[in-house]
């Protein structure tokens, strides 16, 4: 079964050059941030008054920032930050998505209809506006900060997965298995969410995507986290404070990382529907 | 999956419609350049000029972060509120003075300067002939009926005052019209002159013929009684919580100051004013209307200036570099250090959280931490103050009357080894970018301190203000300072409103452990006479982290009820050396008005202080 993933994927890859593209940037991106630090170490702790706000030269290849960080390791720092919560955010939600879409899905009826109603309520409520309030009493880090971004995104994910069961729980194999005694439980793990794993996966490329923009978001508002942790919002917002002082390379950079993370998710996330869609066709 | 292929193009649209603005834009930047002596480019104050023109709208930036949210001059603390034109609408009895060597300003107050009987407490005011904007003149009465309102207020709770200690002002003075224009004040301790007259500048004078009712078309009452004044004080105050009728209350429609309120918006916290008719003070108030808006970030006030949508605000020292760009506009700006303003970390004496209040107990610790504040880096540094600030070590800010006995040589001066030295001479292991441990415990020489147990880490959190710009990037530099010393310091950004709200043990007791210290700017003292009380004495109601000792409060004292003028200065100087507060550089105001608006340069000195006096701003060509 795995193997057969494997396969589709690398399928899917093959058959769209965006997705590759996506693909292929995405591993530069990550290797950059992960791995940057170690080809290129900064110091990302010690403030430098005397060398802040600096333009690209030598020393500094993309300048330094008002606190006199380089703004180059500050970009590989904040990117490791702003990608683990981005991952982190997206597995929680995808988990927590998938099983209440799984039961919801199986069980049908009045308890289907309850539990997708608490959905519809749930999306009802402006996110950025809980968290802000949130922010403004809790002190964020970036575990606390991944939870939250994935307490909220579940909704969708819960939805695909319950509309997908839909389709399952009518076909024979799932007839069988009910037949053959096996629980909810056994039938959900078992069954039905293997099969709906491609749905899974390309919910979870999109949720990636959203959670580094909403972290990029808060940190931008101005509240996301704080020195010594870097992330990519919080630098955005920073730059932007000075934009008037003409302190581009505190802008330009980050920004750019930002969009291309998500451009690359969203490249991939596309190649990889494309290809579970024709293999549903 | 129609769901999914919507929002995918939709996030797709948005990332490349941002990559390509991003190319589009990636030229314009202009670099950095090094770092020059900018305080030539605004330290002369253009002078008054220009034949006046009648009209126009003059509109007026907000400082970012604090929007007003209540019109009774005096809001209970629960209501966390920010008044809306504090002074313009009703007068105090005597105009704070904008300038750094008096404390009220003689030709806009509201009455004569106080004479003092030879005990000085018998205090008579003679009231100038100033009138309502019903016509009826302002008397000693309605002084009279304030006083009575403001002590109600203070009955409700003593946090409802933020320069309220209890004992002093109001509490055992008597007020008494004597005739309808003299006023005597009888008390029971008597006061440092320049002390009860700072007193007297923020006591704002209130309607008693009008206001002294209990409910909308009531009976007037007595207002000398107490039970009478605490209603008075109760309906004034439910009427202010109704924001949609500020501008449609009668009650609020009377003032003595020279405008009036025409509009509020409560979404944001802008308003408009318009001239009162009957002002009869000085200044022509030849502008038709005044607009007040209201910012969430300095950023927005500096791109409404370089937009041209503003005719006065001002700017913090994080836009140093836009002068030449708002001088081409069509803009003056003046800047300078605001008199009696300073720049500080307050401390939070009652945070025990990782058992900092044990620890910050210890003036060695305060002192080792001030010795970690670069003041002359951060004034130098392009992404702090980028030159525009004064190195300031004391309560009483630059240029004071009352300097510290130190003069030009605080302290505890930038000395990171001397910091490292008072932590290992008190019995700490210092690990640099480590954790900091106590080694010797105990109350002895040498030893830690009371409370301190061995393997005690010095960790605290550290509230930073959301805007202006320099102050989260001195917080860093800070945090940074000390995380060399093997300190941890954490970081907290929060809304400059709500700190306001929060972050203060005597009006939020429950939040002490939210915040070990707290940067939200400056603090401005009384002009002219910068006293601590209420800020630093210990019953203080604003002694927001109940810093206490014994000597400062014996000072304190000395300069609020003694006579001698230079108690303020020994005062100033306890304070800097006990570090209630770590001192931070005073970054320069600056003060931007387009170029077609004049008036007295004393007008526009006084907006350093925040000090608006628009009647007396004209347009020209």
């Amino acid at each position: 079964m795995t193997s057969q993933r494997t396969g589709t994927v690398a399928r899917a890859l093959r058959r769209s050059p965006l997705g590759l593209a996506g693909g292929v940037l995405l591993v530069l991106l990550a290797g950059f941030c992960f791995l940057g630090p170690l080809i290129y170490p900064t110091n990302q702790t010690d403030v430098d008054l005397v060398n802040a706000a600096l333009p690209p030269g030598p020393g500094y290849p993309l300048g330094t920032d008002t606190n006199g960080f380089d703004v180059l390791g500050r970009l590989m720092a904040g990117g490791q930050v702003s990608l683990q919560i981005g991952l982190l955010a997206a597995i929680f939600a995808t988990t927590i998505g998938t099983l209440y879409g799984a039961v919801a899905g199986l069980a049908g009826g009045v308890v289907d209809g309850f539990l997708m109603r608490l959905v519809d309520v749930m999306l009802s409520v402006p996110f950025l506006f809980f968290v802000l309030i949130l922010s403004a009493r809790f002190h964020a880090n970036a575990l606390s900060l991944s939870l939250v971004i994935g307490g909220f995104s579940w909704l969708v994910s819960a939805r695909l997965v319950r509309g997908e069961v839909l389709t399952l729980r009518v076909r024979e194999f799932v007839l069988a298995a009910k037949v053959m005694g096996a629980s909810r439980t056994r039938l959900i793990l078992t069954h039905l969410i293997p099969n709906a794993l491609g749905v899974i996966i390309v919910n979870i490329t999109f949720q990636v995507a959203d959670a580094v923009l909403v972290v990029a978001a808060l940190g931008f508002l101005g509240f996301g986290l704080t020195y010594p942790t870097a992330d990519w919002g919080s630098q955005l917002a920073s730059g932007v404070t000075y934009i008037s002082a003409d302190y581009w390379w505190l802008i330009y950079p980050v920004g750019g990382c930002i969009v291309l993370t998500v451009l690359a998710l969203n490249l991939l996330a596309d190649a990889l529907r494309d290809a579970i869609g024709r293999r549903a066709d | 999956m129609t769901h999914v292929s919507t929002k995918r193009r939709g996030r797709l649209s948005v990332a490349l419609a941002a990559a390509v603005t991003l190319l589009a834009t990636a030229c314009t930047g202009g670099g950095g350049g090094a770092a020059k002596d900018v305080t030539a480019d605004y330290s002369a104050q253009p002078k008054q000029s220009g034949s006046p023109k009648d009209g126009g709208t003059a509109t007026v930036a907000l400082t970012p972060g604090l929007s007003p949210n209540y019109i009774y001059p005096y809001p209970p603390a629960s209501a966390n509120g920010t008044v809306i034109a504090r002074g313009l609408m009703w007068r105090s009895l005597y105009r704070p003075s904008g300038e750094g060597n008096q404390v009220a300003d003689a030709e806009l107050s509201l009455a004569e300067p106080p004479t003092y009987s030879s005990d000085r407490k018998t205090v008579t005011i003679k009231m100038k002939d100033y009138k309502w904007s019903n016509g009826t003149p302002v008397t000693a009465d309605d002084v009279v009926f304030s006083l009575a309102l403001l002590r109600a207020a203070l009955a409700e709770s003593p946090a409802n005052w933020s320069f309220y200690t209890p004992g002093q002002f109001p509490d055992g003075v008597t007020a008494k019209a004597t005739a309808k224009d003299t006023l005597t004040l009888g008390l029971e301790t008597a006061y440092n002159p320049s002390y009860l007259l700072s007193m007297l500048t923020l006591l704002y004078v209130m309607p008693a013929t009008e206001w002294n009712i209990a409910k909308t078309g009531g009976p007037h009452l007595d207002y000398t009684k107490p039970k009478n004044a605490t209603a008075i004080y109760k309906y004034l105050t439910k009427e202010s919580e109704s924001q949609s009728t500020f501008a449609s209350n009668p009650l609020w429609q009377i003032v003595n100051g020279p405008y009036r309120l025409r509009s509020f918006d409560p979404t944001t916290g802008s308003f408009s004013l318009a001239p009162n008719e009957s002002y009869s003070g000085p200044g022509e108030s030849r502008l038709d209307q005044i607009d007040f808006k209201a910012f969430t970030s300095a950023a927005a006030v500096l791109n409404q200036f370089k937009a041209g949508n503003l005719t006065v605000g001002t700017l913090d020292s994080s836009f140093i570099t836009q002068i030449d760009a708002l001088k081409a506009k069509g803009y003056n700006v003046y800047g300078a250090p605001a008199p009696a303003r300073f720049d500080s970390l307050t401390i939070n004496f009652k945070n025990t959280a990782g058992n900092f209040d044990k620890i910050i107990s210890q003036a060695y610790v305060r002192q080792a931490l001030q010795r970690l504040i670069d003041q002359r880096g951060y004034i130098a540094g392009r992404g702090i103050y980028n030159g525009a600030g004064s190195v300031n070590y004391s309560t009483a800010g630059e240029g004071s009357p009352y300097p510290p006995a130190f003069g030009d040589t605080p302290p505890y001066p930038y000395d990171p080894a001397a910091a490292q030295k008072l932590l290992t001479d008190n019995g700490w292991k210092v690990v640099p970018n480590g954790a900091t441990t106590c080694e010797r415990p105990g109350d002895g020489p040498g030893e830690c301190g009371a409370g301190i147990s061995r393997g005690q880490t010095i960790s605290f959190t550290l509230a930073s203000a959301n805007t202006p710009a320099y102050v989260g990037a001195r917080d860093i530099a800070f945090a940074s300072a000390a995380k060399k010393l093997g300190i941890e310091v954490k970081i907290v950004t929060k809304a400059l409103n709500y700190m306001y709200a929060n972050y203060g043990n005597t009006f939020a007791p429950a939040t002490k452990n939210e915040w070990a210290m707290q940067d939200y700017g400056p603090l401005y003292l009384a002009a002219g006479y910068p006293s601590g009380n209420t800020v630093f004495n210990t019953e203080g109601s604003f002694n927001l982290g109940s810093y206490g000792d014994a000597e400062a409060d014996k000072l304190i004292n000395a300069s609020t009820f003694g006579a001698d003028e230079k108690a303020l200065s020994a005062e100033v100087t306890r304070l800097a050396e006990d570090l209630p507060v770590l001192f931070m550089p005073t970054p320069h105001t600056l003060v931007v008005w387009k170029d077609t608006l004049s008036g007295p340069q004393s007008s526009f000195k006084a907006l350093l202080s925040f000090l608006y006096t628009p009647e007396l701003w004209y347009f020209h060509d």
